[in-house]
């Protein structure tokens, strides 16, 4: 009558006991090996009562008779049908960057953001603000390079909160910058603009950084962003306002070997508990094949990740205890019609990659929904990717989340990638299982510090 | 209005008292936290000689299936919530008439609350009382896990009737349920005696029941004349030999309620003179915001002295991001440039113990 989940992830942690990890609840029981023995020989009257109450609401425990799949994407679902109380905003404040990475698959123009398309923008956010009792709006500034277009950022934040103000709203704002321009009196108007979340890409050690992001005329910017993400945490508003610093790491076939120097330079400076890291592997953008040039096979990426994720743990790096990811209820902007992208031109999207990514921003192009300046949109479903869960379903650009364990932790993770014909699995696929027992290690307070001297 | 006029020992009195409130609240307190799981598990308990082994099993889905729908309901998911509230109440339905029975004690509850947050009032006690019936079979020979299970609910009926405006119900609801957790008292809704004995050395349940009863006369400050009379009700209906710091803060209340002042100072020393912090937290923001009042009217010249230690008080053990629509500090007012303000001694016989009394 009752069968164990297929979204379950098992892993011995000795003899007796086992961890189990649902990724449709993203509830992680330690169980003993013979509770698992008895589920497969269907012996669940021999369980005891708060063991199978454990077992059915981690849902790792589920009739034998249910369809898990169609559980798990209906909630996505009725999820991406429910309406958020927030409405969220990625701008585009500026078109143009400095840098020049061989990896980068925009093409920078030098425009920024207008104070005419500023003024419009906000017309377009207040209409519709108001056409729903939102509670609040988040704004991620990202670029091309944001801080390109501070003048549009300024402007346009002024407006907001003095929008969100009169109204009684929330207001939050993120940025994600390549961190050249932030010297300290532009942190400083940030946060008092209430940008408090940053992002900013540090590609390894200096050279290897330097080799990776580099600007335009091939200057090098390891240094100078370095000391601009120094300055910043020491700055009083960092701890002030709770402001938080992602350290993002680009890794490729040329610079995953500094990665750890990169990590231990951080240590060193001293403001390893005040930032947070974030690896990614280099992926395909645009279809500019970044990923066949100098990518990472994932189980390799997967493995050098792990390693890191516990040289960050017994540093003490911030943020560094979060180790398996949260049960998922939308994919991505894409599958939130509460969440649009707006770039420099006024052009609203659905993904990040659309804009300034020739493949994907031409005349006429399917992924521009609408434009700011006439608040005409389109219907998402009608476009490409517009009815993503129903993609998944049909197994639609080769897509195998279907069968996936991972699926309900993940969403597809990025429908475009899969689009483009390039598999999307996130890199916890491929160490998940020592992530579980990190993270178990973790929750029993396990001395860190044994394991990896700093 | 108080009178101003007072006369030296009531003064004594009052600088007696804010010593001993001062001391108290510098008190640490402990956490307390009502964990309800285990009743499910009791009735299970109960239950299992009952039933098949397979049965037993599907008990135990059912019910974490109804958890986990009341716990969308309470997250304000109201969409995941209708969605997996269908499939809960089909499952239910679908099940043989025994295991109905016996999971009724969850499935009617969860529903009641859902009638209640869409105000469908009547429905919601209707289910409440199917909860009341079975609960007297299905909980039989555990009383403890009854009384646990039946005051819960009652806490729930007292809400219904709150929200449907039917404030002598809710008075007489809160009354009998307030004075069954804290003394024992039986009630119309439970015929038979309850384990109290049992439950009352669980203080957290108790508080739980307090804070969670008395929060809703708080949301609305034209809400105050019905806790006055939920507060004389239970001064007049609790036993006369009551003596602990619950039945002295009522009675402190009520005689603050009452502009009985020598009597307030009295019951309210009672309650903190062992420098103890024994109240759960609602009632003591309620007893000290009224007091405020009182020494405000009749003691203008500790008004600052008394408020400055409360409002810290409240600001580090009261006041949460949770509850700040209806906890507030306390009005110090404008302060009047003529009026000397008393700091409160703390030396000599007036000062308030800091260490526990046996």
């Amino acid at each position: 009558m009752y069968t164990l989940s297929k979204y379950v992830v098992i892993t011995d942690l000795d003899a007796d006991y086992k961890l189990i990890y649902s990724t449709r609840t993203a509830r992680f029981p330690r169980i003993r090996a013979e509770t698992l023995d008895r589920i497969a020989h269907n012996e669940l009257d021999h369980i005891g009562e708060k063991t199978l109450a454990t077992l059915f609401d981690s849902e790792i425990l589920v009739p034998r008779s249910e369809d898990e799949f169609e559980t798990v994407i209906q909630s996505f679902e009725t999820a991406a049908q429910s309406r958020s109380d927030t409405l969220s905003y990625t701008i585009q404040p500026s078109a143009n960057c400095q840098l020049g990475c061989a990896y980068c698959g925009q093409v920078h123009e030098k425009l920024n953001l207008s104070a005419h398309q500023s003024e419009k923008i906000y017309r377009y956010i207040e209409s519709e603000l108001s056409a729903h009792p939102y509670k609040g709006i988040a704004i991620t500034w990202y670029g091309a390079e944001p801080l390109l277009g501070m003048n549009g950022i300024r402007d346009l934040s002024h407006k907001l909160l003095a929008l969100t103000q009169k109204n009684e709203l929330r207001y939050r704002a993120s940025i994600i910058t390549n961190g050249l321009a932030m010297k300290e009196h532009i942190f400083k108007e940030l946060v008092d603009l209430q940008v408090t979340r940053y992002q900013i890409t540090l590609d390894g050690t200096q050279e290897k950084h330097d080799n990776s992001r580099f600007t335009k005329k091939g200057g090098k910017t390891y240094k100078p962003i370095l000391k601009n993400i120094v300055t910043a945490v020491h700055h009083p508003l960092y701890k002030e306002k709770k402001c938080g610093i992602l350290i993002r790491c680009n890794v490729h076939r040329q610079n995953y070997a500094s990665i750890d120097k990169l990590i231990q330079a951080l240590y060193d400076l001293g403001i390893h508990d005040q930032i947070s890291m974030d690896f990614a592997p280099i992926h395909d953008w645009g279809n500019n094949q970044a990923d066949n040039d100098i990518g990472l096979s994932p189980e390799f990426f997967g493995a050098l990740e792990i390693e890191w994720m516990l040289k960050l743990k017994a540093l003490g790096f911030k943020e560094s205890g979060i180790l398996l990811p949260k049960r998922v209820r939308e994919t991505c902007m894409l599958t939130n019609d509460q969440s649009e992208l707006i770039d420099a031109k006024g052009r609203i999207s659905y993904c990040w990659e659309t804009p300034y990514t020739p493949d994907f921003d031409y005349e006429g192009s399917p992924f521009f929904i609408g434009h700011v300046n006439t608040q005409d949109k389109k219907d998402r479903k009608t476009l490409p990717l517009g009815n993503w869960y129903e993609d998944i379903r049909a197994e639609n650009h080769n897509t195998w989340c279907k069968g996936c364990t991972f699926l309900p932790v993940c969403g597809g993770s990025c429908p475009t990638s899969w689009y483009k014909g390039k598999p999307a699995c996130p890199s916890f696929k491929y160490n998940f299982e020592d992530r579980m027992v990190m993270q178990y290690l973790e929750d029993v307070e396990y001395d860190f510090s044994q394991t990896h001297a700093p | 209005m108080w009178s101003t006029i007072l006369a030296k020992p009531m003064r004594h009195k009052i600088q007696a008292l804010i010593a001993y409130i001062q001391s108290a609240l510098s008190q640490p307190e402990e956490a307390n936290h009502f964990d309800r799981n285990h009743i499910f598990f009791t009735a299970l308990s109960l239950i299992k000689a009952k039933v098949s082994p397979e049965d037993r099993v599907t008990i135990v889905y059912v019910f974490t299936e109804i958890e986990k729908t009341l716990s969308l309901l309470r997250a304000g998911e109201s969409e995941a919530f209708s969605t997996k509230f269908n499939r809960t109440q089909a499952l239910y339905k679908s099940l043989d008439e025994k295991l109905r029975f016996y999971l009724g004690v969850s499935f009617y509850p969860m529903r009641a609350y859902y009638g209640y947050i869409q105000k469908k009032y009547e429905l919601a006690a209707t289910d409440l009382h199917r909860f009341f019936s079975i609960s007297q079979t299905a909980f039989k020979d555990h009383l403890e896990a009854k009384t646990l299970a039946i005051c819960e609910q009652h806490l729930n009926l007292f809400r219904i009737h709150f929200s449907a405006q039917q404030y002598d119900q809710a008075r007489k609801t809160a009354t009998d349920l307030l004075l069954l957790a804290m003394y024992g008292l039986e009630t119309p809704f439970i015929s038979e005696r309850l384990a109290h004995q049992a439950v009352a050395e669980n203080q957290s349940w108790q508080a739980y029941l307090i804070n969670s009863a008395l929060r809703r006369y708080l949301y609305n400050t034209h809400h105050q004349p019905q806790l006055a009379d939920l507060i004389h009700s239970m001064c007049q209906h609790m036993p006369k030999s009551a003596s602990d710091a619950f039945s002295d803060a009522i009675k402190g209340l009520d005689a603050l309620y009452e502009e009985d002042l020598e009597e307030a100072l009295h019951c309210i020393s009672l309650v903190f003179k062992d420098g103890e912090n024994r109240l759960p937290k609602i009632l003591r923001y309620i007893l000290l915001k009224q007091l405020a009042m009182a020494i405000k009217d009749a003691f203008p010249d500790y008004e600052q002295a008394y408020i400055r230690s409360v409002n810290r008080h409240i600001a580090e053990h009261i006041l949460r991001p949770s509850n700040s629509g209806y906890i507030r500090l306390l009005d110090i007012g404008p302060i009047n440039r003529s009026t000397k303000i008393r700091e409160i001694p703390q030396s000599s016989a007036i000062q308030a113990p800091t260490s526990r009394l046996a």
